[in-house]
């Protein structure tokens, strides 16, 4: 490799840089001018850099017809193959096959569930334990009485 | 007047093949540039321009935002030639040979045919590695922002400017002797005004 003289000024050669891609602002272009018309290394960077834009820019690389037909053909398979591969399942699994044909994977979950949760609801539940009654004498100086269980049997006198 | 873009895109969402052929007419040129660059290899591009708009056409319900196509196209493109690029054995650790510097009283870079710049020019970016390749790709032969190539590589406005200045570094070492032959290289012949 060559080993032409650089320029250790890394700020200047990043504004060269931001200055090739349009993206320096106004306010810093004197700077960078101002840099370049003292430093011949800048300058050949800054030629290097144009060189290889413009011949990069001037190349024709244009996509070869073949390319097309390529896209499209294997566009066809796709749409192939797409279209074939329910039946394919469906021979390596005939009921889960005719199922899946109809049924989507989200379809079937949500119906499970749905049992699911039906089932829990109509599930016999466990007969209650009889309740033995419970009596609790209270005498009510005043006031109302609140009765906070239903299996409490309160007899009470009202105190005159 | 041809439809825009974002209709496009959309007709293509919504699995209207004929926005796909309008889209990829569009697109094929700067895919298939891309690929060639990259891999430095016409054939292996074409093969892979035909699996980047494959894959866009089978994941068209993943392209969630209708302005960013342009770079989602890339992304595909980009991590179909990084793998392209590792099968080769081209990852990081090989060193591709660089161009042989002129000879004093070589034809400038200036008056070389055009063929033959374009051939010194793939040489050079066969130098850098994948990494300062894409975006010296992506920015001068795709003409992307700093922002458009950060999206498709994946990285920050910041790395991108970084990784573009070494690459163009690098650029400048192996191109600059073909513009000036005759002047020898040699210690520094400048002193550089710093910059207030």
């Amino acid at each position: 490799m060559t080993d032409f003289a650089t320029c250790t000024d890394d700020d200047a050669e990043m504004m060269l840089n931001e200055y090739v891609d349009g993206e320096l602002d106004a306010a810093r272009q004197p700077a960078l001018f101002g840099h370049l018309a003292g430093c011949a290394d800048c300058r050949a960077q800054f030629d290097a850099l144009l060189a290889f834009r413009l011949a990069a820019r001037q190349e024709a690389l244009l996509v070869p017809p073949s390319a097309d037909a390529a896209l499209f053909a294997r566009l066809d398979d796709l749409r192939r193959t797409a279209r074939r591969a329910p039946d394919r399942r469906a021979e390596r699994a005939p009921l889960g096959g005719a199922l899946r044909r109809r049924v989507s994977v989200g379809a079937m979950l949500a119906v499970a569930g749905l049992a699911v949760v039906i089932g829990s609801v109509l599930a016999p539940r466990p007969a209650a334990e009889p309740q033995t009654e419970r009596v609790v004498e209270a005498v009510l100086a005043d006031g109302m009485l609140y009765l906070m269980d239903p299996g409490v049997t309160v007899e009470a006198e009202r105190d005159r | 007047m041809p439809p825009d873009d974002p209709a496009l895109i959309d007709a293509f969402r919504r699995g209207d093949e004929y926005a796909f052929v309008a889209l990829y007419d569009r697109y094929k040129g700067a895919v298939y540039g891309y690929c060639a660059k990259m891999l430095l290899d016409r054939t292996q591009a074409e093969d892979l321009l035909q699996e980047t708009f494959a894959r866009a056409y089978e994941h068209r319900d993943r392209l969630l935002n209708t302005t960013s196509f342009k770079a989602w196209l890339f992304t595909i493109a980009r991590n179909q030639c990084l793998n392209a690029l590792r099968k080769r054995g081209r990852e990081v650790g090989f060193a591709p040979e660089a161009p042989e510097p002129p000879s004093p009283g070589a034809t400038p870079f200036g008056n070389l045919l055009k063929s033959e710049q374009a051939d010194l020019v793939s040489r050079t970016l066969d130098t850098l590695s994948p990494a300062y390749r894409e975006v010296v790709v992506l920015r001068e032969y795709q003409n992307l922002s700093y922002d458009e190539i950060a999206a498709v590589t994946k990285t920050t406005v910041s790395s991108v400017k970084s990784r573009l200045f070494k690459a163009r570094r690098q650029i400048g070492r192996t191109l600059r002797p073909w513009l000036h032959p005759d002047e020898a290289p040699g210690p520094s012949r400048s002193v550089p005004t710093p910059i207030s």
